[in-house]
């Protein structure tokens, strides 16, 4: 009787620790995760900070929200986001093509600046094909949905010296096309410097 | 019997990661290289008998900085990080081997699971443990298509550097 006593009380005072190392000990590596805090790691949609033109069309409030075209939620973002890369590999294709169009550009113009005249139609009319692959290409990379993220980077980086350039080429793009029957000097500067910027912005674009 | 209870539970002992941890990934490309590294991890580790016996380990993806917004967004657009926002790894065996450790288990990473043995080094600091190691993991084992630039993707194989330090759980 006193053995049965000995033996009961001593499987009411295991239980409770033998529970609390169950509690403590858990089966697999991956009951381990159960044991984490809830990750404090941001599950927004959208970037705190976009462009303008992106904010008018796919911002919280943007135009294509309102109309209903894109509900803001998880499945319509991963929509975008595979659309952002589209468009964005498209700006790299399209970009690589316009910068070839403006170096050939380039030759037929100073062909045409020594006196060669016979060119002057062609020089037309890829300028014109130029201009519209360049503002196209802008377009892919303006228009684009927003990404998930953009930091804030400190100090210098590729993307601040490819939008910096951007705004040097657009302007020198803007004046090739007013200066083109005014000044040819001038514009043949303008020309050189819309190209020498946007191939800069390309190179200097790192992945 | 109540002894060998109570003396069981003493050798096992659950720690928790303590800062400086992080993660890093290296990828390569023909024009650069570059590193994004997480200090954001979580990390739970369990010893029993003074030896390293479970280990989980989980990290955001959105968590990686490599310096470059442009860059971050775009690796989380190939690693669809809205449908798979986090890269886990939880051990099924840790063993000794001749340096070191073999850490056994499942990585799981753009939602896929996959074996693997990364050797590693533990050591017993004053305060707890501290772990370190690296090992390459291939994008496109696990259906990441290796991003693009200049028309020229990135290397398959992405390196992965550990560096981690636990203190006993509270």
């Amino acid at each position: 009787m006193i053995r049965y006593f000995v033996l009961a009380a001593a499987l009411v005072l295991l239980m409770p620790i033998r529970s609390f190392a169950q509690e403590d000990t858990p089966e697999t590596s991956e009951d381990l995760f159960s044991l984490m805090e809830e990750s404090s790691d941001s599950q927004e949609l959208l970037p705190e900070r976009m462009l303008l033109s992106q904010r008018i069309f796919w911002g919280e409030k943007g135009l294509f929200r309102k109309v209903g075209w894109a509900p803001l939620d998880m499945e319509q973002r991963e929509k975008e986001l595979r659309l952002r890369r589209t468009m964005l590999t498209a700006h790299q294709f399209v970009g690589y093509a316009t910068l070839a169009g403006m170096l050939a550009q380039g030759i037929i113009g100073g062909k045409l600046y020594n006196g060669d005249n016979s060119l002057y139609e062609t020089h037309k009319t890829l300028g014109n094909v130029v201009t519209a692959m360049y503002f196209t290409d802008a377009g892919l990379s303006l228009f684009a949905p927003p990404p998930l993220v953009n930091k804030k980077v400190k100090g210098w980086s590729s993307m601040k010296a490819h939008k910096a350039l951007a705004t040097i080429h657009l302007s020198a793009m803007i004046a090739t096309q007013m200066l083109a029957e005014e000044n040819k000097k001038a514009h043949k500067t303008a020309a050189y410097t819309a190209f020498g910027a946007y191939a800069a912005a390309a190179i200097v674009m790192k992945f | 019997m109540l002894l060998n209870v109570a003396g069981w539970s003493q050798h096992d002992q659950t720690w928790v990661l303590q800062k400086p941890s992080s993660i890093s990934y290296t990828a390569i490309h023909p024009l650069h290289k570059w590193t994004g590294t997480s200090t954001s991890v979580q990390a739970i580790m369990t010893t029993k008998n003074d030896e390293p016996e479970k280990l989980a380990i989980l990290a955001s993806v959105r968590s990686f900085d490599s310096q470059n917004s442009n860059r971050d967004a775009h690796a989380l657009e190939v690693l669809d990080a809205l449908k798979f926002p986090q890269v886990k790894f939880s051990s099924t065996e840790i063993t000794k081997a001749t340096k070191g450790y073999t850490i056994t288990g499942t990585l799981e990473f753009h939602g896929l699971k996959k074996n693997r043995s990364v050797p590693v080094q533990f050591h017993k600091t004053e305060s707890g443990w501290h772990l370190s190691g690296s090992f390459e993991v291939s994008l496109t084992e696990h259906e990441v298509d290796p991003p693009s630039f200049m028309l020229v993707k990135t290397e398959d194989l992405i390196k992965i550097e550990v560096d981690l330090t636990f203190e006993p759980k509270a």
